[in-house]
């Protein structure tokens, strides 16, 4: 039975870490948006993300039409100093839903950054959902690693 | 809706407005017709919740109790009052401020949509306001209090009247909604390992 992505904003904790790279953690409504780290040792290599609509066939009780990273930032947790940053992504309107662990990283940036022994990625997604007249909400997600 | 036709004063008092009211009543009720159901947040109401993310293995994490204050989109206040170890998370919206999210020991918490914009003023809080649309009541994958009495123990528990929830089963996705509040009361997903739901609220009152 495949998984169903599902969470929250405000519900992330440090106690729930990832136990090795490629492992994500939902903090909102990750049926839409996901994200992960790659890092060795001593570097963290990569930041991914994924994100989708919702609407039409993919999700008939969901109007998202368009979505995007609005940022990604690396932080060292013990300093609190900001490692690395990128943001925002245009709009995007494809619409793919995968309800697995595996779903396709359609965007990963090169970070070659030093990796502290305390860090975290956080993402931040907007979308935007086309019922009654046009809402956007967001989605955040924090992976300590 | 066909047009109402005026026939004069007794017919207006004796027949049309009984006949309007009933009208109002069957539009605000429930349909078990064909169809479905549009449903986007009704403010300004109250709430409080208890959120409980789940990974993808199904293992849940640390729950967060927050209060939403909503009043419409881009007009609302959301504080996360106890759990979720170190969490402190917020969002806040309105047209004038813009949206910011973020953890308070940050330092900089992101800055969402520009203050004033179109976009802020059009801010929901989480995925859990999202207009949604759901079979009408009546079709499969929808229960009323009558086939699914943990209806009338929320209704019991939010002092609300159960007539007007209805549970949707979709695949293991059940959501219990407020048709007139437009929002769900309760998010469950019935996969394997999970057994609190993501999203529960745990009082709710309507008006500012």
């Amino acid at each position: 039975m495949s998984a169903v992505l599902v969470g929250a904003p405000g519900a992330t904790a440090k106690s729930i870490n990832p136990a090795s790279s490629g492992v994500f953690y939902c903090a909102d409504i990750c049926k839409y948006h996901q994200g992960k780290v790659e890092y060795s040792s001593t570097k963290i290599n990569y930041v991914s993300w994924w994100g989708s609509t919702a609407s039409g066939s993919c999700d008939p009780s969901n109007d998202v039409v368009k979505w995007r990273l609005q940022g990604v930032s690396v932080f060292n947790d013990y300093t609190d100093v900001k490692l690395y940053g990128w943001g925002p992504q245009s709009w995007q309107t494809n619409c793919q839903i995968v309800y697995d662990e595996n779903p396709p990283w359609a965007w990963s940036l090169y970070t070659g950054i030093n990796r502290p022994s305390d860090a975290s990625s956080h993402y931040w997604w907007q979308f935007y959902s086309s019922g009654s007249g046009g809402y956007y909400w967001t989605g955040y997600l924090r992976l300590d690693f | 809706m066909r047009p109402f036709i005026r026939k004069g004063r007794y017919f207006a008092i004796g027949v049309a407005i009984p006949l309007l009211l009933g009208v109002a009543l069957i539009v605000a009720s429930p349909q078990p017709s064909s169809g479905s159901v549009s449903l986007r947040p009704v403010g300004p109401f109250t709430m409080r919740f208890i959120l409980t993310p789940q990974q993808v293995n199904s293992t849940q994490g640390a729950s967060t109790l927050n209060e939403l204050t909503f009043r419409a989109a881009g007009d609302w206040h959301l504080t996360v009052l106890d759990g979720g170890e170190e969490t402190g998370y917020f969002e806040d919206a309105s047209p004038e401020r813009g949206v910011v999210a973020g953890y308070a020991e940050w330092n900089e918490p992101a800055m969402l949509s520009e203050p004033g914009s179109e976009e802020a003023a059009r801010m929901l809080p989480g995925w859990y306001l999202v207009p949604r649309t759901i079979p009408a009541p009546g079709s499969v994958g929808i229960a009323g209090p009558d086939e699914d009495h943990e209806l009338i123990d929320i209704g019991e528990r939010l002092s609300i009247d159960p007539t007007r929830l209805v549970k949707f089963t979709s695949g293991d996705e059940e959501t219990v909604y407020d048709l007139n509040l437009g929002i769900p009361l309760l998010i469950r997903y019935r996969s394997e390992g999970a057994s609190r739901p993501v999203f529960e609220v745990t009082s709710i009152r309507a008006g500012s």
